[in-house]
């Protein structure tokens, strides 16, 4: 009913819109309400379908009764049967307290029923109240026990001990080993492109030699492991040596730093100033102590390295020689040192470098023998080598020079000696074969010896030279003076007799190198003498009051020629700019001594003197000394050989005029 | 090696093996070594430089010029071959 106008209440509040709109009187009318003990609201006859009766049966009547609140009590009432039971339980337990107190025993009571808990409904209140008074009695009661020591008790709640017991606990143990952790590397390093390179290299090498394992015996391939272990050592001691004869020449070119700048750099300004006189300036001098007493005899450039030349170690004293000679192979890059020396038994008196193979020498000797060397092997023994018994010339060889080679594609050479025989040698597989071309017999009638036989007196021969052009003629010049013009096909006769053309032993004769009718001679009696094929004067003649030694023509120019004279001077012609005087005489060394040979470099603007100390000097020719041919505007188109020639031409005619105009004297004379 | 140190102005010459183990000198120990160790390095730098720039290209012959001297170095797969020399004499 309060719970109605609690509603009402509410609605006046908020009052809908479709509420009923009162008056004020309508409003103030007062309606009656009635209050009875009788609810309303139960139903009265309620009845069920029973399925069991087959009827409708009458319900009773629903309680009156509203259940808010169900909570259980624990309190038990002290009349009440189980109550009973616990306190004649209790009082068997407890019997001394009992008298002391009952005030308290019945508490105690009170307290078991609430421990005992058994669903009695009862009213709220009540229950409220009895539990404030229990939590009292109580608080009194532990206080009772503590003080008391009562162990027989029913379960008290606050004061409750379980009883029960811990087995033994099994301890637990960790049991571990340690093993030895796996080995662990750390690899680093910087890759470079190139060592990818080397490593792909190696890779495919040894793939390589992987396909020939297979194909290889392995008895066979045995051999060859133990044949490149030992070539891989050979070539690291060639390896190095190679490094150190660099770093030598490195070496030496630091030491000999300004000779090298004036050689390449170095002319002689004051030429400008002199037309016609040139100068020689001396650059390196070669030479090596083993053979400092020893004479240079003969001088050769090698035609495919231009900076290496040889030089043959001999002896000019020969009434007393020296009893071993040498040949040393020099390279401009390594003044100091030679790159190739060989020590031979007997002194060497000519050698000549092999145009084709420029790695073939071959030498003459003092005691009449030839050898040929491979400068690229050690120099311990020569590859050929004549037979000192059958094979020999009887005397001195001066000159070896090498010869086209044979039909059968050997190699060939010819030596003259003072013997008077002109050999050929064939390079044969093992030996060399000799072949004798020419006897040079003296024109005398033969004289008679000790006997009674008659003796043909023989010439002795000392320079050889071959035409340029033509391979089978030749000019032999001899001790007596007289130069004869030879061919290989006529071994008996000459072609051609210089009769005394020298009256001292014929030292040198040499081909003009772009004329090959031109040639020259130099003899020890102090002349020097150019020549014309088929003329028996000579065009030129010089007199330079001394021995002369040797005489080259330039390789650069047709009508430059140089010579050695015994004073220790080098003396340069030019006929075409002076005929009558050299244009240049300088002194390479003292007075005392001697030079002996004298060559041009071929392509480089010098010239090697040897002299009678074992020396080799080389000497820069200043510009005057090597004038080249102008070129006109007409000559534009012809070439440096053309040039030359024609120029040699121009200056023969000035002086072959003379000779014709007395044909008759020539006829007689032959 | 007797020839190269006869020249004129040949301070010392050294061979050194691959690791950079100095095995014949003319030299004192001290400079040896030092020589040895740091042309070895410096070789071997300059080699790398010329094989990568281009792998089938070597490195033949080293020349160190310098106001005291002038060092020259020839280094191989084997060994290292040094001449340190005095050029202004």
């Amino acid at each position: 009913m309060g719970g109605d106008t609690d509603i009402i209440r509410g609605k006046m509040l908020l009052k809908p819109d479709d509420q009923l709109q009162l008056t004020d009187t309508e409003l103030n009318e007062e309606i009656a309400r009635e209050l009875t003990i009788k609810n309303t609201r139960v139903p009265n006859n309620l009845v069920v379908w029973s399925y069991h009766r087959r009827e409708y049966v009458a319900v009773p009547h629903p309680p009156n009764i509203v259940t808010v609140l169900n909570v259980l009590g624990t309190v038990v009432h002290n009349d009440s049967e189980e109550a009973k039971k616990q306190l004649v339980g209790d009082i068997i337990v407890t019997e001394q307290i009992e008298g002391e107190d009952k005030n308290v025993n019945e508490d105690g009571k009170e307290e078991k029923t609430h421990e005992e808990s058994d669903g009695i409904d009862d009213e709220e209140i009540e229950e409220g109240e009895e539990d404030k008074a229990g939590d009292d009695l109580i608080e009194f009661d532990a206080d009772e026990d503590n003080m008391t020591q009562k162990a027989k008790k029913l379960p008290n709640q606050f004061n409750f001990c379980e009883r029960a017991a811990l087995t033994y606990p099994i301890p637990s143990k960790d049991a571990w080993t340690e093993t030895m952790p796996p080995p662990t590397a750390t690899c680093k390093g910087t890759i470079h492109q190139w060592e990818i390179y080397d490593n792909y290299k190696a890779d495919y090498e040894q793939h390589r030699l992987e396909k020939e394992k297979e194909r290889k015996v392995l008895a066979v391939h045995k051999e060859d492991v133990k044949k490149t272990t030992l070539h891989g050592d050979a070539a690291m001691a060639n390896r190095m040596l190679q490094a150190a004869k660099t770093l030598e020449r490195m070496v030496n070119q630091n030491v000999f730093d300004d000779i090298l700048q004036d050689y390449r750099y170095w002319d002689d300004p004051s030429d400008e100033f002199k037309p016609g006189e040139g100068s020689l300036l001396p650059l390196w001098k070669f030479t090596y102590e083993k053979i400092k007493k020893h004479d240079v005899t003969d001088l050769c450039f090698n035609n495919k390295y231009y900076d290496l030349f040889a030089v043959a170690y001999g002896s000019m004293k020969f009434d007393d020689p020296m009893p071993n000679g040498a040949v040393c192979l020099y390279s401009l890059k390594n003044p100091s040192f030679p790159e190739w020396i060989c020590m031979t038994d007997s002194p060497v008196m000519c050698l000549d470098f092999n145009v084709q193979n420029p790695y073939l020498l071959v030498i003459g000797t003092m005691e009449g023998s030839v050898a040929v060397y491979n400068v690229m092997l050690a120099p311990t023994t020569p590859q050929y080598k004549s037979n000192n018994v059958i094979q020999k010339h009887a005397g001195i060889v001066w000159q070896v020079c090498w010869a086209p080679d044979t039909e059968e594609g050997n190699m060939a050479f010819f030596s003259i000696s003072i013997d008077g025989l002109i050999n050929y040698w064939v390079l044969n597989q093992n030996e060399l074969g000799v072949t004798n071309i020419m006897t040079l017999f003296l024109d005398h009638s033969p004289i008679s010896g000790p006997d009674g036989t008659k003796i043909p007196l023989k010439g002795c021969g000392t320079c050889l030279v071959f035409h340029p052009n033509e391979s089978n003629v030749f000019m032999v010049g001899t001790e007596e003076g007289t130069i004869y013009k030879c061919n290989t096909a006529y071994s008996s006769i000459y072609m051609q007799t210089y009769v005394e053309a020298h009256n001292m032993p014929v030292h040198r004769i040499v081909f003009n190198k772009f004329n090959s009718s031109i040639f020259a001679s130099c003899s020890g009696d102090w002349r020097i003498k150019i020549w014309e094929d088929d003329r028996l004067e000579p065009l030129f003649m010089f007199d330079l009051g001394v021995s002369i030694s040797d005489v080259q023509w330039a390789p650069y120019s047709s009508t430059v020629l140089a010579c050695v004279s015994n004073d220790g001077k080098v003396t340069v012609f030019d006929l075409n700019v002076n005929k009558y005087r050299p244009i240049c005489s300088q002194a390479v060394v003292s007075k005392r001594n001697k030079l002996t040979r004298l060559a041009f470099s071929n392509c480089l603007p010098f010239v090697i003197i040897g002299d009678n100390k074992g020396t080799v000097s080389t000497m820069k020719l200043s510009p005057n000394l090597r004038l080249k041919v102008k070129l006109t505007k007409k000559q534009a188109h012809l070439s440096n050989y053309e040039l030359e020639s024609a120029k040699l031409d121009k200056l023969l005619s000035f002086v072959r005029e003379p000779a014709v105009l007395i044909p008759p004297k020539d006829n007689k004379e032959n | 090696m007797k020839r190269i140190q006869s020249h004129k102005g040949v301070v010392g010459t050294i061979i050194v093996n691959t690791e950079g183990i100095p095995i014949k000198s003319t030299m004192d120990n001290t400079t040896t070594v030092q020589y040895s160790g740091l042309i070895s390095q410096l070789s071997d730098k300059a080699r790398s430089v010329i094989r990568d720039l281009d792998p089938t290209n070597d490195l033949t012959f080293l020349r160190i010029r310098s106001k005291k001297h002038e060092i020259m170095v020839a280094p191989d797969k084997e060994f290292i071959l040094i001449v340190v020399q005095n050029p202004i004499d």
